[in-house]
């Protein structure tokens, strides 16, 4: 149990330490396109699915599905959204 | 000395199957109602049927017959066509955390360069059997207490590539009454995730590991036939899986289709318990995918269970090993 307790103390300790360091959003992480934020977490958990899979007006619903699953940011959502819609 | 032995061989057939339709219903773009049905055969039942409100910020507050928060298995991978082997985790199959009813708040930030997430829930929780053993009440709460459920995720990595998490739950799992109901019940989980995609290969790492404590209590003999002998035992249950697929990022349009999946899971009951087991389960497969949601895997499965004598309680032990080929065919729908 002790060794749990200092092990979670620690991560948090890690986590708390960036985030204080890291506050502002990075220009290089709000510039990055939907079709960038659609590779890198749409195949996370399953392969990625192509804009074609869909129906435009079905991305909206898949893009709070896969939202609630992946705890995507709400930027991430409406950029991915947006790709796949084109 | 084993008492009782078995083996068994086996090929999977046709008539094991589950039907899981998804429905999905959005009402504008901040509310979202999800409902998944269960056929297997013989029975129905649901996997969950929830109601979303996305409030903006990243913030989605939720209620209904909720997935727990707890690891990542089955609220993101628990799907057929997402499993890449055959069979679910016996560390997670066997774990009484799955659905419950309750309410849930959760959420995704973007923090520098990193992510975090946060998913907490509040469900009416576990009830305790008369062997220690936990199971899921359901709608109808054996107590008056709630059980709280929290995940916290972490992507230390600008690409997402990697996600680390910890969990747990705590909440007292006997009834309002007698002399078990300050029996309350902790657990713990660590899980990772991890994807890699270059050419000319792809490497997917999943693992999840889950500790479950019950607060000691004193249980009936099973091996007294009067009722009248009580028993205690360190009431700790634990279980992991590990699994790692490959798949080749090559321009071939047949070879990279295809896919190497192994998964080692192990879950252990409490030394000591009426219900002590030991299970260690071993699965390959090789998977063609036909398209993004649709797969046929050709899988085996080693599955070694023990069970120890229990001289204290007259139990006898039991061993059995079974190998499993089955060729399974998923697709989400
Ligand atoms: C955290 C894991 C995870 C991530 C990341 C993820 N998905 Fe999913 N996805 C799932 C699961 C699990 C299901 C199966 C349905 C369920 O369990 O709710 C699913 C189902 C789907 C489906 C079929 C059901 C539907 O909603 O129509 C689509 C389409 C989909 N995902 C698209 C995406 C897209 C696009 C992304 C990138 C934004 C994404 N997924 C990222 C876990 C994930």
């Amino acid at each position: 149990m002790k060794k749990i307790i200092t092990i979670i103390i620690a991560i948090a300790g890690i986590v708390l330490y960036t985030t204080v360091n890291g506050c502002k959003i990075n220009q290089e992480i709000a510039d990055k396109s939907g079709a960038q934020l659609w590779a890198e977490n749409c195949r996370r958990c399953h392969n990625a699915p192509d804009p074609s899979a869909h129906y435009p007006e079905n991305w909206v619903t898949v893009g709070m599905h896969m939202q609630s699953r992946a705890l995507l940011t709400d930027r991430e959502r409406d950029k991915i959204v947006q790709f796949l819609q084109q | 000395m084993l008492n009782q032995k078995s083996k068994t061989n086996s090929i999977g057939d046709v008539a094991n199957y589950e039907f899981s339709p998804m429905l999905l219903w959005r009402h504008g773009d901040r509310l979202l109602l999800e409902f998944e049905p269960s056929f297997d055969g013989s029975s129905l039942g649901v996997n969950w049927a929830d109601v979303s409100y996305f409030f903006g910020k990243g913030i989605i507050v939720r209620a209904g017959y909720l997935v727990l928060p707890f690891g990542t298995y089955n609220k993101r991978l628990a799907a057929g066509w997402i499993n890449k082997l055959a069979y679910d985790p016996t560390s997670i199959t066997s774990s009484p955390v799955e659905s419950d009813w309750g309410i849930e708040m959760c959420g995704g930030w973007q923090v520098g360069r990193q992510k975090v997430n946060l998913d907490v829930a509040l469900s009416n929780g576990f009830g305790i059997n008369n062997d220690g053993s936990i199971y899921n009440p359901g709608i109808v709460d054996n107590n008056l207490a709630k059980t709280v459920t929290g995940r916290f995720g972490w992507l230390p990595i600008s690409n997402s590539s990697l996600e680390i998490g910890v969990s747990g739950i705590y909440g007292r799992a006997g009834m309002d009454t007698g002399v078990n109901r300050n029996v309350s019940t902790i657990m713990g989980a660590a899980d990772i995730q991890y994807i890699y995609s270059k050419a000319p290969i792809a490497i997917n790492i999943k693992a999840q590991y889950n500790v479950q404590y019950v607060s000691r209590m004193f249980y009936v003999n099973p091996g007294d036939s009067t009722g009248q002998s009580l028993f205690t035992y360190n009431n700790y249950t634990q279980g992991y899986y590990a699994m790692l697929s490959l798949r080749p990022v090559v321009p071939n349009k047949v070879l990279r289709n295809f896919e190497l999946a192994g998964r080692i899971s192990q879950f252990e009951t409490p030394n000591g318990a009426a219900f002590e087991t030991h299970i260690r389960q071993i699965d390959v497969a090789l998977d063609y995918w036909i398209n993004w949601r649709t797969v046929i895997k050709l899988s085996y499965e080693n599955l070694l269970q023990t069970n120890p004598a229990n001289a204290e309680i007259a139990l006898a032990d039991s061993k059995s090993l079974s190998h499993i080929i089955v060729v399974q065919f998923s697709v989400q729908f």
